[in-house]
């Protein structure tokens, strides 16, 4: 009986420590990852500035170091605008859902060995059921914005999404075939012996060019080509709406090179298994590892030029779509004829 | 772990446990009428609304809460899946179309009540086949025993590799898919997947009409070309 008015007294303080408790545990990954995104935008605009010998932002603060700071207060303190022909609720929703998608991934991501937030038995489906619902965000915004501008690019966009998830999935289930999981720790600990780039090399090449493609990141970014469409699907939105589309493209581009860090560069496993690599914890690594990949996308975007969009499909559909077909029938005839399926 | 003179953490330990199971209960009971409450709203508003755009966007809430549901009852993977084809791609293209066509707001009136008839038909008729199905598992003890006869017949006569109650306590839902999908039901796997690839067949043949009169590029020929290949001297006289 004392135990029952025990609970009874203390269950809303119960109640509130586990709901404090998730939380903080939330804004432990939140902050984090808004601090990259903006240390992000700082690197590609370095990167590119020093790839086009010019010097980027070095005005505001140590070499330009609080120039992504001083870019949100601007966008924050800007006015908002709605359109008076938009559809105000879905278009006030759009850039929410967004941002929101591009976060919620990021339960599933460890980042180390048991650092991660939700250990997903399905934990790479999560990864790609979420991701494929960003189109969204993005196909809402352009209808919603009731422009012609907006609308072209949304619709790119969307069709462009949509037929690389396709090979995506195909290359995953590879992945998949060779580690016998679908969570995401157990994909890292079955590349202890070799990383998956190794023997698995074309995928990863197809994935990371997939990944360009599944971030609108040049040179497949026809949604906002910006000659032809102004800025593509957010051409009608400023300020706030603006902001958090764009945290949430930069959020979606860390999580795909961490989904291709975990995939095929081994997590956070050390590049050798010797003493000086084991020495540098886990999280370091991961970190090392997708901050490579994100420097490979920003010098992927200052090095070439923009691809024709039924070139984009022809690659797709026609190149990718047949050759990761042929890579899951490959790898898993050789799993069934070598009998290495356990 | 638990020492002599422990009497207050096992107090400690079992006012866990309580607390444990009923919040979870109660947990578990709010998030099904929360998910339950909003698909049927969702799928009341697909209905109702006006706009065909927001009619799609409250389809795609409805596979939403039902993949909610799915995932508070622990079949995470169908959740999933449904997520993938539904949301991530059927819905999608659907919305796609919707917007392409530029449909216009239908307009209120009496269009209801002439479908009401066939409306009411079709979900008698889908209330009286749940009925039917829930009824057979309902009373289902002596059934239930029937089974299990028939399932142990089955493993020791035509299936080497399957062990019902260790494969259910042990691995994931994705595990028992697979080995039920792959054994006891791989014949109507086949057929799923005869149909599809004969509607794939079927909507590539639908649009592989090739016009002469269009010029194409050949991307092959184009990457070939080289600085040699695309220049020549040519002997002209002036």
């Amino acid at each position: 009986m004392l135990l029952v008015s025990l609970t009874k007294r203390f269950k809303f303080m119960i109640v509130f420590l586990i709901i404090l408790n998730v939380a903080l545990k939330s804004f432990a990954l939140i902050i984090p990852l808004l601090v990259a995104v903006a240390y992000l935008t700082l690197l590609e605009r370095k990167v590119m500035a020093s790839m086009q010998q010019r010097r980027g932002p070095n005005v505001v603060g140590l070499f330009g170091l609080l120039q992504p700071l001083a870019d949100g207060l601007k966008l924050l303190v800007k006015e908002t605008i709605l359109p008076s022909s938009a559809n105000t609720v879905i278009f006030i929703i759009a850039p929410i859902v967004t941002f929101l998608l591009a976060l919620l991934t990021w339960s599933v991501i460890p980042f180390g060995d048991n650092m991660v937030l939700i250990d997903l038995n399905v934990g790479v489906l999560f990864v790609f059921a979420i991701s494929s619902l960003g189109v969204y965000g993005i196909i809402t915004a352009g209808w919603s914005s009731n422009s012609k501008y907006a609308f072209l690019g949304a619709l790119r966009s969307a069709a462009q999404m949509v037929s690389y998830e396709v090979s995506i999935g195909l290359i995953i289930m590879c992945v998949l075939l060779c580690s016998g999981s679908l969570n995401l720790t157990e994909i890292v600990n079955a590349q202890k012996e070799i990383w998956y780039c190794v023997p698995l090399f074309p995928l990863f090449l197809m994935f990371f060019v997939s990944a360009l493609a599944e971030t609108n990141r040049a040179p497949f970014d026809l949604p906002e080509a910006e000659a032809e469409l102004v800025s593509g699907y957010n051409t009608e939105y400023a300020a706030m709406g603006f902001a958090l589309f764009f945290l949430g493209e930069y959020a979606n581009m860390i999580l795909m090179c961490s989904t291709i860090n975990i995939f095929f560069l081994g997590g956070w496993l050390p590049l050798f298994n010797l003493t000086p690599f084991n020495l540098i914890p886990g999280v370091v690594w991961f970190g090392l590892k997708t901050t490579f990949l994100l420097f490979v996308f920003v010098w992927v975007r200052a090095a070439f030029p923009r691809y024709r969009y039924d070139q984009l499909m022809r690659l797709g559909w026609k190149v990718f779509l047949p050759f990761s077909l042929g890579w899951v029938l490959f790898i898993s005839g050789i799993f069934v004829g070598l009998d290495w399926l356990s | 772990m638990v020492t002599v003179g422990s009497g207050k953490l096992e107090k400690i330990w079992r006012l866990n446990l309580y607390i444990d199971s009923k919040l979870k209960m109660n947990f578990d009971i709010s998030l099904f009428y929360l998910f339950g409450t909003l698909a049927l709203m969702s799928g009341f508003c697909t209905i109702v609304s006006k706009n065909p755009i927001h009619s799609v966007l409250f389809l795609v809430f409805v596979f939403f809460n039902v993949a909610g549901l799915l995932i508070s009852l622990g079949v995470e993977f169908l959740a999933m899946l449904f997520l993938i084809v539904y949301v991530g791609a059927v819905a999608v293209l659907f919305l796609f179309v919707m917007m392409m066509l530029n449909v216009k707001i239908s307009e209120p009136g009496n269009s209801i009540y002439r479908y009401l008839p066939i409306g009411l038909f079709v979900s008698v008729l889908f209330l009286l086949e749940i009925y039917l199905i829930v009824k057979e598992d309902l009373n289902s003890i002596e059934v239930f025993e029937f089974n299990k006869f028939e399932y142990s017949t089955f493993q020791s006569d035509f299936l080497v590799n399957t062990s019902w109650v260790e494969s259910v306590m042990s691995s994931t839902n994705v595990d028992v898919i697979g080995s039920v999908l792959f054994t006891y039901y791989s014949f109507f796997l086949i057929m799923a997947s005869i149909i599809l690839l004969v509607a794939m067949i079927g909507a590539i043949a639908l649009t592989l009409h090739r016009r002469s009169d269009v010029r194409r590029q050949d991307i092959f020929k184009q990457l070939q070309r080289d600085f040699e290949g695309a220049t020549s001297l040519v002997n002209k006289k002036i």
